[in-house]
């Protein structure tokens, strides 16, 4: 391109130099710089390739609404696609490359698309994927995949993000979204008032508009004024480089503020970036507003931008976009623009189409040295990697902001700029459903009434003048002090005022006989012509053809674009703006990174991970653990090198034959405490519980509303009005909510406290053969005698740990079907009472054993788990029918017995033993009658293990009717997925030890 | 089989039996900290940050009581709890009242903690008024502290600290990275109650996002 620094101006450092690679090759800018600036300093150019056609493309604006110069950032895992260039800060070694283009943005192969255009237009991808023939086809996949590779924009890397961030809460008075001259008004003037005051701005400097500008505010030169105003900010909390993308319901304000980007090598413990959620009593929005372009021939070519963008180069970064510029407005635009090139030394003409400008605005134009052409229109640009000239015209008629165009002849020129009226910028508050008015007198959308506590400022309410912008910053400010009880109200707020002499609406100029390349959203590649083709298809409401078209979609959400392109539909379609409407605005404003959002939870830290009191010692020991929920459970104990299978069946025969110990801390332990604890109760399990005795306690199932397993467990009674329940690990949170709700709102009578004392306690079994021995051992007081501790018995005791004794609560349960207690002490001595059990054990000639074996015991035992209540299951078919009391009413009770839920044939738990010797099946595995192995079999498998008691490869799931209707026939095992399919004798899942003599033993 | 063992029953029954304060502290073994491993004293300081902003440290704490009111008997539940705490009233929900060893916080509108450096005998609380349940050893306490323990705090919890006064401590309980934490905020800083399970997960979390400040284990 075009472009050169010029020898003074700007608020950039020109003593210290920064390096910058594009595309491979060093240049330098200056500290102060954007990388667009900076590019633009360097002549560079095309910076990237059109998204479709492939066309050049080089810098457009100076803002976030950037529509051309998207570039790829860093390399490696901090390769970010789709960076704007003119929002990225210059930093010394900032790496830069074009993308979406091969070899290179400069010459780019794709872009003999461009000769393809027709191919491409509106609809292309529906139209391809849904309408042409030959689908399902070999050539079909092929062009499918070149399709697919040849869309998108950019590549992000695939490497984790190496950066961390952080997620922030924030709390203020009063936040302002904006520093411009609205905003720092607002903030300063709400500081003043004593209030606590949050500034953000997405830009690295404050000032917007006015950062190197030379007019006079508020009689003061811009740059005084400026300093006075961020001196004025005081206590304030200003965050720089802080983009707010969305404004949510409560006046929550989601900002992300970038931490490091600008700094050459951030030390790693600072946070790449945050996302600050930031909630304020009062939200001023003092977001500004946005030039348009205007749409005529090849207006996307290098070089054409926008007007305010050139004087913003030019005064804030000292650079110019090239030395023969033309200028285009059809209102008062791009004068100041214009003034500003041609004070700098930049040969300029501008063309007002309008006939007669305003004669102040001739007077000062022409003072400046700009020279005018009124009644003039840009028709088309020339060139094709830069602007080379600019045919421009008249207008014969302008009809819908639409003008026909004579062309009269070829301006040289290596650079155009265009205005075309203004947008304010009203995303965020319509983010809260404010719906975007019409204005035609102003030639924009303004907000409608904004919600309770938000307020609009400045440019963003369409005014016009920094005199007026500023004290319509103060005002908001002083409506918010008011608001919030510390100041009188103020009177009514500026109204915007039109232009002197209004300017014609203009969004594209056309000519009669030819037909011109006029871009509305060079991003997406989508011209004007492609809305006509939508409106002429039938896509006749704004967001259809949004989607058919795609325009004011990708990264800039088409805040150049959006206008002209409804204007346009509104014209095919012969109605009014406001009768087509625009397109919803939701968040983000613009993109942001979605590491932010993530803040830290990744990694290890995705969920936070629950240890166990007893973690440590088994870690120490070798354990090697598993995932159950959020929790770490020891899942085997290998000894001497033993694999898992090796691990586990030692663990199951050494339980069984002498005994062993697991920790079983991550059961669910819920308080439930008061006069009325037993009658509660008794209302949530199937079975009774108030007349449970004092020291004793008992398996219940609780089911859901629907008459469904909801969960299972043992509760204790501690004492008259104290019981403590356990339930699965698994369900622990679901059930304490559900006891919660019930209390809450079912049976607030019921004097009845519930607490999760899940952390409280930490729990060891020790079960087999051995295990009163072993117990015995470990004890400093307590008896856990037969005779003391029956089956079913709790009983407090104490044991000898290192260093003392630990107090304990030991209750005779058996999940494994051995003699078997549960032994928990409170968590802090969890250790210290699994180290002195574990020593008892082995000094028995047991050992530890983990999640896989207690799988083992319990399948041979014919014990449930979370795997077989998955939510579809009923007591009877648990085999648990027998449970349900038909004294007492229960949650469930009534909806239990309906039909459906009732039949003799529902799958039903029973036990699966693999036929044929060294024959196995997995958890999943579908259960077929034999010679019927399609669709959905006649039952389920929960869980399998190879069985030391039954000598089998054994599973437990459920099947039609049960072990009743099956018994000792077989059935097949399948396994579609694995192509497996294996015969298996269905029996009772209830066998091992039928009659109970281990466990009461 | 006998229904009841009595004794044991009695036990059970007349107080919790293996309430820890409930038993002399010489004859018991030492706690163990879930934080083991992670809390030895060092400095994590950033590329120009000279002293750390922030001191983090693990709290141990003697007992910890929770005092449940029933609706309409808030008054005497609370007298109970002021009594066991030794202050003269209870203080309300979202405060905290500090009398020598006794910090008495109210967590929930109808529930208090009763929080003891020194072993505490649990509140004598009618069963008319309400329930006591013991937690000392479900939950860790982790104190930080320093001139940059609000934009830490404002990193991990959602709580709105700003006109936090010094004298009478803030009480939330609130999620921390989804686990539900109790806080007690003071003008140094703020204390955090970690489910005891969750602990090391949150510490290295709260470690991981303090580091940036300059960051000091005591």
């Amino acid at each position: 391109m075009s472009g050169y620094r010029l020898r003074e101006g700007g608020v950039v450092d020109r003593s210290s130099p920064v390096s910058f690679v594009w595309d491979g090759t060093r240049y330098h800018g200056l500290a102060g710089d954007t990388l667009a600036s900076a590019m633009l300093a360097n002549g560079l150019g095309p910076v990237a390739r059109g998204f479709k056609y492939h066309r050049p493309r080089g810098i457009m604006s100076a803002g976030p609404e950037e529509a051309g110069a998207l570039v790829t950032l860093g390399r490696g895992a901090r390769r970010e696609p789709n960076a704007k260039a003119p929002t990225v800060e210059l930093v010394e070694g900032l790496e830069a490359s074009g993308q979406n283009a091969w070899p290179s943005v400069r010459f780019d192969l794709g872009q003999v698309n461009d000769l393809l255009g027709r191919f491409f237009a509106a609809g292309f991808y529906y139209k391809t994927f849904f309408g042409i023939t030959g689908k399902g086809t070999w050539e079909w996949m092929q062009f499918e995949k070149l399709i697919r590779r040849a869309a998108g924009m950019g590549s992000a890397s695939r490497e984790p993000d190496p950066d961390s961030y952080d997620v922030v809460h924030d709390f203020c008075d009063v936040l302002v979204i904006g520093a411009g001259p609205a905003g720092l008004a607002a903030a300063a003037e709400a500081t003043a008032a004593g209030l606590d005051v949050m500034l953000v701005e997405q830009d690295f400097a404050l000032g917007g508009q006015l950062v190197g500008a030379e007019e006079t505010v508020e009689g003061r030169k811009a740059a005084d004024w400026l300093s006075q105003a961020e001196a004025a900010l005081g206590p304030a909390r200003v965050l720089r480089r802080a983009t707010a993308f969305g404004l949510y319901d409560g006046n929550v304000v989601g900002v992300v503020e970038r931490l490091t980007d600008h700094i050459a090598e951030p030390d790693p413990h600072l946070p790449r970036a945050a996302l600050r959620i930031v909630r304020p009593a009062r939200v001023i929005l003092a977001t500004g507003a946005i030039e348009r372009p205007l749409a005529f021939g090849n207006n996307d070519r290098p070089g054409v931008m926008l007007a305010g963008a050139m004087e913003r180069y030019a005064r804030r970064f000292g650079v110019a976009p090239g030395s023969r510029a033309v200028l285009a407005t059809a209102g008062d635009g791009a004068y100041a623009a214009a003034a500003c090139l041609a004070r700098a030394g930049v040969e300029t003409t501008l063309l007002d189409a309008r006939e007669t400008p305003p004669e102040a605005m001739r007077a000062a134009a022409e003072a400046a040295g700009v020279a005018l052409m009124a009644g003039y229109l840009p028709v088309e640009a020339h060139g094709r990697a830069a602007t080379a000239g600019l045919t421009v015209g008249r207008a014969t008629a302008i009809r819908h902001g639409i003008a026909e165009a004579r062309a009269e002849r070829r301006l040289e020129a290596d650079c155009v700029g265009v205005s075309a009226g203004w947008s304010p910028a009203i995303h965020l508050v319509a983010h809260r459903g404010v719906k975007p008015v019409w204005h035609g007198d102003l030639g924009c959308f303004l907000a409608g009434t904004p919600p309770e506590g938000v307020a609009l400022a400045g440019a963003s309410r369409a005014l016009r003048g920094t005199d007026a912008i500023v004290e319509d910053g103060r005002h908001a400010a002083r409506a918010a002090i008011a608001a919030l009880g510390h100041g009188k109200a103020p009177g009514r707020a500026p109204a915007p005022a039109a232009q002197a002499q209004p300017a014609p609406a203009l969004y594209e100029v056309r000519l009669p006989d030819r037909k011109l390349k006029t871009f509305l959203d060079p991003q997406h590649d989508v011209t004007s012509e492609d809305v006509r083709q939508a409106a002429r298809e039938g896509y006749t409401s704004v967001e259809h053809m949004k989607r058919y078209t795609t325009l004011g979609m990708a990264t800039d959400q088409g805040k150049t674009g959006n206008i002209a392109g409804l204007a346009l539909l509104a014209d095919a379609l012969g109605q009014s703006i406001p009768e087509t409407g625009i397109t919803t605005f939701r968040p983000p404003f613009t993109p942001q990174p979605i590491g932010a959002l993530a803040g830290r939870a990744r990694g290890a830290h995705f969920a936070s991970e629950r240890r166990t009191p007893m973690h440590a010692a088994q870690a120490e020991a070798g354990a090697v653990f598993t995932d159950a929920g959020l929790w770490k459970r020891a899942w085997y104990h290998p000894q001497g090198g033993e694999d898992l299978e090796a691990a586990y069946l030692r663990e199951a025969r050494m339980v069984r034959e002498c005994c062993g110990i697991i920790d079983v801390s991550t059961l669910g332990k819920i308080a439930v405490q008061g006069p009325d604890a037993g009658a509660f109760l008794n209302r949530v399990y199937v079975n009774g519980f108030a007349k449970l005795p004092v020291g004793k306690c008992r398996y219940g199932v609780m089911l859901r509303d629907d008459g469904f397993v909801l969960d299972d467990g043992v509760s204790w009674r501690l004492a008259e009005d104290h019981y403590l329940m356990t339930c699965t690990t698994a369900q622990a949170g679901h059930v304490m909510v559900w006891l919660e709700y019930l209390l809450a709102w079912r049976w607030p009578e019921l004097r009845v406290h519930v607490a999760s004392v899940s952390d409280q306690w930490a729990g060891a079994a020790v079960a087999g053969p051995r295990a009163r021995a072993a117990l015995e051992r470990a004890l400093a007081s307590g008896d856990v005698s037969g005779a003391a501790l029956p089956f079913m018995g709790i009983a407090a005791a104490e044991l000898k740990v290192a260093g003392g004794t630990v107090p304990v609560l030991i209750a005779r349960i058996s999940f494994s079907g051995e003699l078997a207690f549960e032994v928990y002490a409170p968590a802090n001595w969890g250790e210290a009472a699994w180290q002195a059990l574990l020593a008892a054990v082995e000094a028995e000639g047991g050992a530890a054993y983990g999640m896989e074996a207690l799988g083992t015991l319990r399948i041979e035992k014919g014990h449930v788990t979370g795997a077989e209540l998955d939510g579809r299951v009923t007591l009877e078919d648990a085999g648990l029918g027998r449970m349900a009391s038909r004294a007492k009413p229960f949650i469930g009770s009534a909806m239990r017995v309906r039909p459906g839920l009732t039949e003799a044939d529902r799958p039903a738990l029973a036990h699966f033993e693999a036929v044929e010797p060294g024959a196995r099946f997995s958890g999943g595995a579908i259960v077929c009658a034999p010679g019927q192995t399609t669709g959905h079999g006649i039952g389920w498998i929960t869980g399998v293990t190879e069985s030391p008691a039954f000598g089998a490869w054994l599973g437990i799931g459920f099947v039609e009717g049960g072990a009743a209707a099956w018994e000792g026939r077989e059935v097949v095992i399948a396994e579609p997925v694995a192509g497996r399919e294996t015969r298996a004798r269905v029996l009772p899942a209830h066998r091992f030890d039928a009659a109970g003599e281990r466990m009461h033993a | 089989m006998p229904d009841t063992d009595l004794g044991a029953a009695r036990a059970l029954s007349e107080a919790p039996a293996v309430a820890p304060s409930a038993i002399p502290a010489a004859a018991r073994a030492e706690s163990a900290s879930p934080l083991a491993g992670l809390t030895a004293p060092r400095r994590v300081l950033p590329a120009g940050v000279d002293e750390p902003a922030i001191q983090l440290s693990e709290a141990p704490f003697a007992a910890l009581w929770q005092v449940t009111a029933w609706p309409g008997r808030l008054g005497a539940a609370g007298s109970a709890a002021a009594a066991a705490a030794g202050v003269a009233e209870a203080p309300a929900p979202g405060h905290a009242v500090v009398s020598g060893d006794a910090t008495l916080m109210r967590t929930e509108p109808l529930r208090w903690w009763l929080l003891g450096e020194a072993p505490l005998a649990p509140p004598a609380i009618d069963a008319e008024d309400g329930t006591c349940l013991d937690l000392g050893h479900g939950r860790w306490r982790v104190r930080i502290k320093g001139p940059s323990a609000p934009a830490l705090l404002a990193r991990l919890v959602a709580v709105d600290l700003r006109s936090d006064a010094p004298a009478s401590g803030r009480v939330v309980t609130t999620p921390l990275h989804h686990v539900p934490v109790t806080l007690l905020a003071s003008a140094e800083g703020a204390d955090l109650f970690l489910p005891r399970s969750h602990a090391r997960a949150l510490w290295e979390l709260t470690v991981e996002t303090a580091s940036q400040f300059g960051l000091e284990i005591v």
